[in-house]
């Protein structure tokens, strides 16, 4: 039921500009697989490539074994849901599920049957006689939603769904999407640009940028790991400091040594990103490195810091209150280190990993 | 569904399918047949009369009759005359319509309604009537003038460039109206609402703010009372007396006495599709570096006035819709006075009805049948063009959307003329058939048509269509389940306003009409000539009667929403 989704050498070019540059990777049977980056980044093109709506410049997209290249959209069995829901306003909620169950001839009982599991699915029963627009943001997602999955689609394509929802609704919709995925176990393909998202639902991650691929692994994987300056900047919080290796170790701030196995026994200048959990403050001492707080903002479970680290750049860095504290002010100095098993180390341009 | 993927995916790598995937489709074949109905019915008769107007009589080339036109004092003061009329009347347009405007979309004055059933009244009447009923008034004989005559007041004459202004400036300020009260109505109240927050209120608020907003609207009801000022033909021919303008002139040097020079007046055509493409193409430079997206999401307020001010704005704001609609009530009550010969006497009767339908009943069919063909067609071409240019953006699509707006800027006696020039003889001999005058009103009419179907498809999101073809509706039959079905309103609104332009046309229908085919402008025409003016008034009644009737069918199947 289900496809493999196999994107090889894929490439969409616009004039001279080249919105999808050479991607390659595979997306399992039943596997939710978000597509991760920041606006204009190809991931919406490389969708709807696979949707059938922007044509393949070069490189093959393959269901299971199947080119799908030149297979027009209305013939590729795929569930779609799109950012601003697309819900035919002429029609009903019910009229809207049945839609695509008409366009594949599916009528009398088994069409009935089927849209009523999609609409207790997803809850919008009892809304099945209005018109889309008596509903609001939420429930119109649900729609759009249940007349994806109605089809029983090969692949579900989600462009951006939660994006015009609310802050609240869009977590609690997220979470009823990763069930619904899940026990549906239908392929699917998710866009975003929102990193917190992308880690709560997906299976794999395809972290986007300028039209290639920066990154693909799981959510732990690539928010522990990652692979360049870009995605350490890009999911999560980072802060990037300057340190130099001399083949066994690096230095930082000119002060604290570390003893490390780098890759190639690396020599010369890199570059050290640090989630601001990993930070480890202290009283000031002339063996490590030191800053003065510029802001600290106190959030309940923790306190964040702003601190300008000497001749250094300025650092975000959290201290937990549940493992007991004293709150530094505004002015003061402090010692700052981290652990060195948790921070990554990348060579000076921030574009290759040395761990 | 699965055997059928398998047999497309065989050849998958071809050249063939790559081509058909990409470029064979539906639109592909409408956007072909377009082209060659447009190269058939825009391009070569534009070309014939452009060609013709460098011949003589004789057939031989020559530049003669331009030369013949700037030479002569007598046609270059036409041409300025023209001018003349259309910067005037556009003027004073744009001054009457935009305070009206303003004051009934912001000001609770009263009778709303009443003000915009009469506005949309007159602007949907032939600009003929206007002139034919203010002579009935104002006139030698007319009945102001014979009234203020006997206590002693000369009111002057309404002959010549004050006539034609009057007549144009009433017939033509609601189009002004009726695009701004637009405009101001669908600019969000915030966009104020922050000027004065800002502290910018009272008129300089307006004039920051507001105006700035809506200028490209006003600069495209000004482009529409221009060209149609300039296209005119009936209104000068009878108001104008002695001050002659370009329609008139290219109408007489065809029709001429003696055979007409046709060379001629295709010059002069040529002449005068140079004047409103010029002034189209500045209107475009102009618009095209300030236009602005407005959605409204809160309408503005509207604002209470005192009694004493609400009183004024009331009455000038009514005034002026009442003396726009006093042609067609004029026409009306006039039908039911008995006439003898050309004069009305006094006493009311049907006779002018009776004599209509006795002897212009055919002209009355004729009216109602075309108008309904050339909508049907309208509709047809008003939908599947407005998709290609908005949807299917491309430089063909670019194409088809500038030459199917040219005859826009075109004349009527114009287009009338490039027409016959091109079907009289050869493979396609249509003059005196009910096609060309079907051909010529939807080549005429079919803007409208296209441009509020144009409007509701930006509004429309493509996503709609796309979601119906991921769930497995083939393009062709998505556009017509989703889309179009969508359109439907846009689309309807233009066409209400091409079928009552339509049926009020006159200046190609006197080119390109037989003994069989006169339709009822036509025929009010030939009886306000000859001086028929009881059949005439009835006639244009029944007019009237079909275009407020053909209003009350749009707001039924629009649901109240506005007609332009």
């Amino acid at each position: 039921m289900s496809h493999q989704v196999i994107i090889q050498n894929v490439v969409k070019q616009y004039g001279d500009f080249r919105a999808v540059n050479d991607m390659n990777f595979q997306i399992e049977k039943g596997e939710f697989f978000t597509l991760l980056g920041p606006s204009g980044c190809g991931k919406t093109t490389l969708l709807r490539m696979i949707a059938g709506f922007n044509e393949i410049d070069e490189g093959e997209i393959l269901f299971d074994t199947q080119t799908v290249n030149y297979l027009p959209a209305h013939k590729r069995n795929i569930g779609m849901v799109f950012q601003n829901y697309a819900i035919f306003p002429h029609l009903t909620v019910k009229q809207n599920v049945a839609y695509g169950l008409k366009a594949r001839n599916i009528r009398g009982k088994e069409q009935e049957d089927r849209i009523q599991e999609a609409m207790e699915l997803m809850q919008i029963a009892e809304y099945q006689d209005r018109s889309p627009s008596q509903l609001s943001g939420g429930q119109q997602q649900r729609v759009a939603l249940a007349r994806a999955i109605v089809i029983h689609p090969s692949v579900l394509l989600m462009d951006e769904p939660l994006s015009n929802l609310d802050a609240k609704l869009r977590v609690q919709m997220r979470g009823s999407i990763r069930k619904l995925q899940k026990s549906l176990d239908i392929t699917t393909i998710y866009v975003t640009h929102d990193q917190e998202e992308a880690l709560a639902i997906s299976d794999r991650i395809a972290v986007i940028n300028a039209g290639r691929i920066e990154q693909i692994g799981r959510p732990e994987e690539i928010y522990k790991h990652p692979a360049n300056e870009f995605v350490a900047n890009f999911i999560g919080t980072s802060s990037f400091l300057n340190a130099y290796a001399d083949g066994k170790g690096f230095k930082v701030g000119g002060k604290q040594y570390f003893s490390i196995n780098l890759k190639d026994n690396y020599n010369g200048e890199v570059k050290l990103a640090v989630r601001p959990e990993y930070f480890i403050l202290s009283e000031v001492s002339p063996d490590i490195m030191c800053g003065e707080v510029m802001m600290a903002t106190f959030l309940g479970d923790f306190i964040s810091y702003e601190i300008q680290i000497e001749n250094g750049p300025i650092i975000e860095a959290n201290q937990y209150t549940k493992d007991g504290f004293s709150m530094y002010d505004i002015g003061d100095k402090v010692g700052v280190t981290f652990a060195l098993d948790k921070i990554s180390v990348f060579e000076k341009n921030g574009r290759e990993s040395l761990l | 569904m699965k055997k059928q993927d398998s047999s497309s995916l065989k050849n998958k790598n071809s050249p063939i399918a790559k081509f058909i995937f990409e470029k064979f489709n539906f639109w592909t074949v409408v956007i072909l047949v377009v082209l060659v109905l447009a190269v058939i019915f825009i391009i070569y008769p534009f070309s014939r009369l452009l060609i013709q107007s460098f011949h003589n009589k004789e057939g031989g080339l020559t530049l003669e009759n331009y030369a013949n036109f700037f030479q002569r004092k007598y046609y270059i003061t036409t041409l300025f005359n023209s001018l003349k009329v259309c910067v005037a009347t556009t003027l004073l347009t744009v001054v009457l319509g935009v305070p009206m405007a303003y004051i009934s979309t912001r000001y609770n004055i009263w009778c709303k309604k009443l003000i915009n059933i009469m506005i949309i009244l007159s602007l949907m009447s032939p600009p003929f009537i206007g002139a034919y009923s203010w002579i009935l008034l104002l006139g030698r004989n007319g009945l102001i003038t014979r009234m203020l005559g006997s206590i002693g007041i000369n009111i002057g004459s309404i002959y010549g460039f004050n006539g034609i202004l009057l007549v144009f400036t009433l017939k033509l300020f609601p189009f002004v109206y009726m695009y701004v009260s637009g405009a101001l109505g669908s600019m969000d109240s915030s966009l104020e609402e922050a000027a004065e927050n800002l502290g910018v209120s009272g008129i300089k608020k307006l004039m920051t703010v507001t105006f700035p907003l809506v200028l490209p609207t006003i600069l495209s009801s000004a482009l529409i009372v221009f060209m149609t000022s300039l296209a005119d033909y009936g209104t000068p021919y009878l108001i104008g007396e002695g001050y002659r303008v370009l329609p008139v002139t290219i109408y007489d040097e065809y029709m001429g006495e003696v055979g007409g020079n046709v060379t001629f007046a295709s010059a002069l055509s040529v002449i005068i599709v140079l004047c409103s493409l010029t002034v189209l193409l500045f209107q475009k430079k102009v618009i095209d570096k300030r236009s602005y997206n407005m959605s409204s999401l809160r309408p503005p307020k509207i604002k209470e006035l005192a009694t004493g001010k609400r009183i004024l704005a009331t009455a000038f704001v009514f005034f002026v819709a009442l003396l726009s609609v006093l042609p067609q009530i004029t026409v009306v009550i006039s039908s039911f006075v008995k006439t003898n010969g050309p004069r009305f006497v006094s006493g009311f009767s049907l006779e002018s009805y009776t004599q209509v339908m006795f002897k212009l009943g055919k002209n009355i069919k004729n009216t109602f049948l075309f108008g309904m063909i050339a909508l049907l067609v309208m509709m047809l071409l008003g939908l599947l063009l407005s998709y290609i240019i908005v949807r299917r953006k491309s430089k063909v699509s670019g194409f088809i959307d500038t030459l199917v707006m040219f005859p826009y800027v075109i004349p009527g006696s114009v287009l009338g003329i490039s027409l016959v020039t091109a079907f009289n003889t050869g493979h396609l001999v249509l003059t005196g058939t009910v096609t060309i005058l079907v051909v010529s009103y939807v080549i005429r009419k079919l803007p409208y048509t296209l441009r509020s179907s144009i409007g509701i498809l930006y509004q429309l999101d493509t996503s709609v269509e796309e979601a119906s073809i991921s769930l497995g509706v083939a393009p062709m039959k998505t556009f017509f389940m989703t889309t179009a079905r969508l359109m439907l309103p846009g689309l309807l609104s233009g066409a209400v306003l091409s079928f009552i332009s339509t049926i009020n046309e006159l200046s190609s229908t006197l080119i390109l009409y037989s003994a069989k085919t006169g339709t009822i402008s036509v025929a009010i025409f030939s009886e306000i000539i000859r001086d028929g003016y009881g059949p005439a008034a009835a006639l244009s009644s029944i007019l009237t009667l079909a275009t407020i009737v053909s209003l009350l069918i749009f707001n039924k199947i629009s649901g109240g929403r506005s007609v332009i």
